[in-house]
């Protein structure tokens, strides 16, 4: 019971922190990357290899 | 090489504590950060070098957890997970770039801590609020949907559920107020987000000064025991990552 | 992360955590066409948007009841499309395979769509 109780305590941490580093923060979205069925087709400039289009991406994976 | 950046902070900071090195990082980890100055900023960094982030939650936790570790030490505008940047001389052409507007927000962050402080219905009192005086609800229904037609027992539903829920606003718009005047003792930086969903009452953030998590604690016990039918949740100390919503081209 | 970051709560730990996960829901909402899930996707963005229409036109109607400003055959005829207009929805939420929790964009700081 007590175990479990850290457990849930834990997850809503996580949860928190999830939001806050998936959505939240400094972003930099000098570049873009379109795609269209995950394939890349459009890049606008390629300094900044990552977007926040991307993080998207990835918050679905992590979920 | 690609890297990935963690923080952006002025270089004083840095300089002050360079000679302790980076001895704040999770144990265990196998991280090497790396300094990126650039005139009055630093980013903090390190290097990415298949420039592939990984997807699982385990390696966005730990980003967040180093975020974390270097946010107890100083005061950073933190990145958003997947900030990784070609090179590092993109890093200080970013900082550059970008200085005036990364001045301004480390300024209003200087010296402060986000916490989040949610209110919830409880599930068990939810239904008070919302339907206990449903029955005045009756008697103010409009005429016109009296009739018992089946079109106007349909409105008639729909008309209850519309006051309930105007009720409802209303409520969470009442103790709103009273949460931001308590607030206002301890901080005027606070952010309410829409309410998202029909059991938050409160959602927000808000930033207070370092030592002040007491002073926090000891009002949201307050707020708890004003309101006990309601969940109050604070959770906290955040890196400032609502109050560094920058978004750099 | 190692340490949880719970300084104060009341009520049920479970109970904060299904609040906490509809506050932040998972990415339900991302719309990514590929060639096995772009009907589907369409759907539900065309299905959102007249979703979001169907509840103002609700909201507009209970305002004007409200008012008391409407007549007996306006009612009959309002009642009536409000009607066949949420059936509709229904039946295509189902032929879809959508729920209500599919039908809601979050809008980021606008908070969600619905």
């Amino acid at each position: 019971m007590q175990e479990n109780l850290y457990d849930v305590n834990k997850e809503i941490t996580i949860l928190d922190v999830l939001d806050r580093v998936l959505t939240k923060g400094v972003v930099i979205t000098g570049d873009i990357v379109i795609s269209v069925a995950d394939i890349d087709l459009i890049y606008l400039g390629l300094r900044v290899l990552l977007s926040s289009v991307e993080t998207m991406e990835k918050r679905r994976a992590v979920n | 090489m690609p890297v990935i950046v963690y923080a952006i902070l002025d270089s004083i900071q840095i300089n002050d504590s360079i000679s302790h090195g980076f001895d704040f990082l999770p144990s265990g980890s196998t991280v090497q950060l790396e300094l990126v100055p650039s005139g009055i900023l630093t980013a903090i960094v390190s290097s990415q070098p298949d420039n592939k982030l990984s997807n699982s939650r385990q390696e966005v936790l730990a980003y967040a957890g180093i975020v974390d570790k270097i946010s107890e030490r100083f005061s950073i505008l933190p990145m958003r997970y997947g900030s990784v940047v070609a090179s590092c001389a993109d890093v200080t052409a970013l900082l550059e770039k970008n200085s005036e507007s990364f001045i301004k927000v480390l300024n209003q962050i200087m010296h402060k801590e986000e916490y989040s402080l949610r209110l919830f219905f409880s599930h068990e009192h939810h239904g008070d609020v919302v339907h206990e005086k449903s029955v005045d609800v009756t008697l103010s229904l409009p005429d016109i949907l009296l009739g018992n037609t089946e079109t106007k027992n349909y409105l008639l539903k729909k008309y209850q559920e519309h006051i309930a829920e105007e009720k409802r606003f209303k409520y969470i718009e009442k103790i709103q107020l009273v949460i931001t005047q308590d607030l206002k003792k301890i901080t005027e930086i606070v952010d309410y987000k829409k309410r998202a969903t029909s059991g938050c009452i409160i959602d927000a953030v808000l930033l207070i000064e370092r030592g002040a998590k007491n002073e926090l604690l000891a009002l949201v016990a307050e707020m708890q025991s004003r309101y006990p039918e309601h969940n109050v949740i604070l959770t906290g100390p955040w890196p400032p990552y609502n109050f560094a919503q920058i978004k750099l081209a | 992360m190692e340490e949880d970051k719970i300084l104060f709560y009341a009520g049920s730990a479970n109970e904060i955590m299904q609040e906490l996960e509809k506050i932040n829901p998972d990415d339900q909402t991302r719309i990514n066409a590929t060639p096995e899930n772009v009907e589907s996707g369409l759907a539900k963005l065309v299905l959102t948007l007249i979703e979001l229409i169907r509840k103002l036109m609700e909201k507009q109607a209970m305002r004007r009841i409200e008012g008391d400003s409407l007549t007996e055959d306006q009612i009959e005829h309002l009642g009536e499309t409000l009607m066949k207009l949420e059936n509709k929805m229904e039946e295509l939420k189902k032929i879809f395979n959508l729920t209500d929790k599919d039908l809601n964009l979050n809008l980021g700081p606008l908070g969600d769509l619905l």
